[in-house]
């Protein structure tokens, strides 16, 4: 037993009140230090995965009994106690080369515990908040931070998710890389199990990556993910169920001399249609529900300029847009319902040009007489 | 008066309620629901778990239909549901090559048992844990951990759960350091830590030899029981590291294979000899009481009567003496050890130089005879 924990546990036993759950806290504070300083011992996938978990049932479990704890009783060795654990368990995971977790805990103990930061390291010298930062510069941030948003999932009751990351820029992957994937998989599909919409972080290598849904559960994704030390926003993916419909993007151009209109189709140069915090958009036949920004390229003109919250209306409809949602203010959007697996045609676009401009050749005139309906119903 | 009556029984329900609230948690784990089934820790080695699973499933159709058909259902049926489910998944899982093994399902229900039981050792004062059933429910969930990692390549990290659990165990009693199970698995995670696959191997092959000790010989369990000796045995030598526990392990390798492959047996016995230590320098209180160097000793020079004739009739005579120098040099420090080889030697060598002699061999006669003379002058030094 450390000089440290031993204090600790003098100086609990000065504080009658909640004497049980201190012990019990104490308790667990050993088995995470026992955890940690065996963790770099195991080099089997499986053996790490188990350590981890016991670990993340650990701390899962102090946090319970301390938040349990009344406030009058919460004293500064209590709360120690388990911001002690915390970076015990992050350098658990540091040894696991599981960086979710790491990122996970670093923030739990910035938001929680702060004021234990400022304290130092009796083995280093160093202070906490000293030892964070430089493992966060040497090591977490050569990791991508990519952040899910999560609101779909437990709103549809999606028990039986089962994600996988697929990197895709390499054929070959070495068995830390593999095993790296399944920490970041197993911890996204343990976080979409969990009944309330949160938004998470997950760490992975830099690479390019297909987010791949076995169960058929969701939208499959591909993503870029970049260090975070070159790239400090991340990336952010919605996380939907596979719910698609079909985009056609048409122009809707005004001749200024007649005021007469007429519709045109535009080619994926001439309009782009950007998911939000995500990118953009190639394949307009599988389009799916969430947050978009559509922008057009001169001379064309958006009629309007507020970002768009796309939902397939058999699947959401109303109940959805009644309900607030926790990750993004619904009336900041412009909401279009829509059916799912249909057309969906974006008629709020506008030019001042009166003949469609040729590829290659500035602004010269192809004018359609096409009419609207004509064209919606192609 | 009227209000003196309403203080009495204003008093009387808080008594009650007092007296039901300190005795709801202990009646959890006091009541003696004997759901489990009674086999030794020896038989369950054996058998990589229960035999009958046939038994131990509609066991589990019973809880489980019990836990959702009542309210209130105390918190140990929830425990023995999940042992229960906790062995018939590891029983599947044995049918599988070790590559097909997805270890995800069982160890979640590991951690779900190892969750019960920590939150069960705060639900007791010290007095009570010890006449509770909290001991015999930490020997069934320390049991299942131990055959897994012993089963299972990728269960090896179940060794901070152990020592986890048997450091609260300890602080509580809950256990005789001596003779119980707890008290092996105890004494070799304090050798081997934390090669939980290692350890765990060894403490089967330790408690399967000790009950195949009990069985009738030439009994149908018998060839079971030393084969999973042998195999338990085999692969913690494969991985562990101390001395002493390497000894353990070559010993009850020597002892298992001493009816069959005399050889290997002989080998076994010299290296168990050899990495050994005395009773008076191991430090662990459970095997120190049947594994030591004088009793590796014994039971080799016990062997060496039946390895002796082995080698004779296949006509390796000079190996007879070899074998017995080399036996002597281990130096048990048994004065009553040392006479026995020598005699046994003795009687062994004179065989094979009459039989060297009536196959006209002269020369090898004259080899023998010169080894022999050695051992007759350690035997009377007079001559």
């Amino acid at each position: 037993m450390s000089l440290t924990t031993a204090l600790v546990l003098v100086l609990i036993a000065a504080f009658p009140a909640g004497a049980q759950d201190s012990q019990e806290l104490l308790d667990l504070n050993l088995d995470m230090q026992e955890y940690s300083s065996v963790a770099g011992q195991f080099s089997d996938p499986s053996e790490k995965i188990f350590i981890s978990d016991m670990a993340i049932q650990n701390i899962s479990k102090q946090w319970s009994i301390w938040f349990q704890i009344p406030q009058t009783q919460k004293n500064q060795e209590i709360n120690d106690l388990l911001a002690s654990s915390y970076v015990h368990f992050i350098m658990l995971q540091y040894k696991l080369n599981n960086p979710t977790w790491v990122r996970w805990a670093i923030d739990q103990l910035r938001t929680s515990f702060e004021g234990y930061l400022a304290k130092a390291d009796t083995v280093s010298g160093h202070t906490y908040s000293e030892e964070l930062e430089s493992l966060e510069e040497t090591w977490l941030y050569t990791f991508s931070e990519c952040t899910f948003w999560n609101e779909v999932i437990p709103l549809k009751n999606l028990k039986s998710v089962s994600l996988e990351f697929e990197k895709t820029d390499a054929y070959a992957l070495s068995t830390e890389t593999n095993y790296q994937l399944s920490l970041a998989a197993y911890y996204l599909n343990r976080t979409l199990r969990h009944s309330k919409p949160v938004n998470f972080t997950v760490c992975l290598p830099a690479g390019e990556y297909k987010l791949r849904d076995d169960t058929g559960n969701v939208f499959e994704k591909k993503f870029l993910a970049i260090a975070k030390s070159e790239d400090r926003e991340g990336r952010h993916l919605y996380l939907t169920p596979p719910l698609s419909f079909k985009f056609t993007p048409i122009a809707k151009v005004f001749v200024q001399a007649d005021s007469s209109s007429y519709i045109d189709t535009l080619t994926n140069l001439e309009f782009q249609l950007e998911r939000f915090q995500e990118g953009v958009v190639t394949d307009f036949n599988k389009v799916e529900f969430g947050r978009y920004v559509f922008k057009v390229n001169p001379p064309y003109q958006l009629m309007d300029d507020k970002k768009k919250l796309i939902i397939p209306r058999e699947e959401f409809g109303v109940d959805y847009l009644k309900q607030p949602s926790w990750l993004f203010d619904k009336d900041s959007y412009d909401v279009i319902t829509i059916q799912s697996g249909e057309d969906y045609i974006y008629p709020k676009i506008k030019a001042t040009v009166k003949t469609r401009p040729e590829a290659g050749h500035g602004h010269s005139a192809v004018a359609s007489e096409t009419s609207p309906s004509s064209v919606a119903s192609k | 008066m009227e209000r003196r009556k309403a203080f009495r029984t204003c008093v009387l329900l808080v008594t009650i309620a007092l007296y039901a609230w300190f005795l709801v948690p202990c009646d959890a784990i006091a009541d003696n629901e004997e759901v489990q089934q009674q086999i030794s820790i020896g038989r369950f080695f054996a058998y990589r778990g229960y035999q009958n699973q046939q038994e131990l499933t509609t066991k589990l159709q019973t809880l489980r239909s019990e836990l959702e058909g009542e309210w209130g259902m105390s918190e140990w049926r929830t425990f023995w549901h999940a042992e229960h489910e906790f062995l018939i998944f590891l029983d599947s899982l044995k049918y599988l090559p070790q590559d097909q093994i997805e270890l995800d399902g069982l160890q979640a229900k590991l951690l779900q048992l190892y969750a019960h039981l920590l939150d069960s050792f705060y639900e007791l004062d010290q007095t009570e844990a010890g006449s509770s059933n909290l001991p015999s429910y930490l020997e069934y969930v320390v049991r299942d951990a131990v055959l897994a990692s012993a089963t299972l390549k990728g269960m090896n990290s179940t060794s901070p759960m152990l020592r986890c659990l048997l450091r609260r165990a300890d602080e509580k009693s809950l256990y005789n350091p001596n003779e119980s199970f707890l008290g092996s698995v105890k004494d070799m995670l304090d050798l081997e830590y934390p090669n939980a696959y290692g350890i765990s191997n060894l403490v089967c092959a330790v408690w399967v030899d000790g009950e195949l000790s009990k069985l009738e010989e030439g009994s149908a369990e018998e060839e079971i029981f030393r084969k999973a000796c042998r195999d338990y045995a085999g692969a913690a030598a494969d991985t562990l590291k101390q001395d002493y526990s390497l000894s353990i392990a070559y010993y009850l390798l020597a002892k298992r294979y001493s009816a069959d492959e005399k050889d290997l047996a002989w080998t076994y016995f010299t290296k168990a000899i050899d990495l050994s230590s005395d009773s008076s320098a191991i430090t662990g209180n459970f095997y120190r009481q049947y594994f030591y160097k004088d009793r590796f000793a014994t039971d080799a020079v016990t062997f060496l009567t039946d390895y002796f004739e082995y080698l004779f009739d296949e006509g390796r005579y000079t190996e007879i003496l070899n074998k017995a120098r080399l036996l002597l040099g281990c130096k048990t420090g048994d004065r009553k050890i040392q006479e026995r080889i020598v005699r046994e030697a003795i009687l062994w060598g004179e065989k094979s130089i009459r039989a060297a002699d009536d196959s006209r061999n002269f020369a090898l006669s004259k080899e023998l005879l010169e080894g022999l003379n050695h051992f007759r002058e350690l035997h009377d030094p007079n001559l």
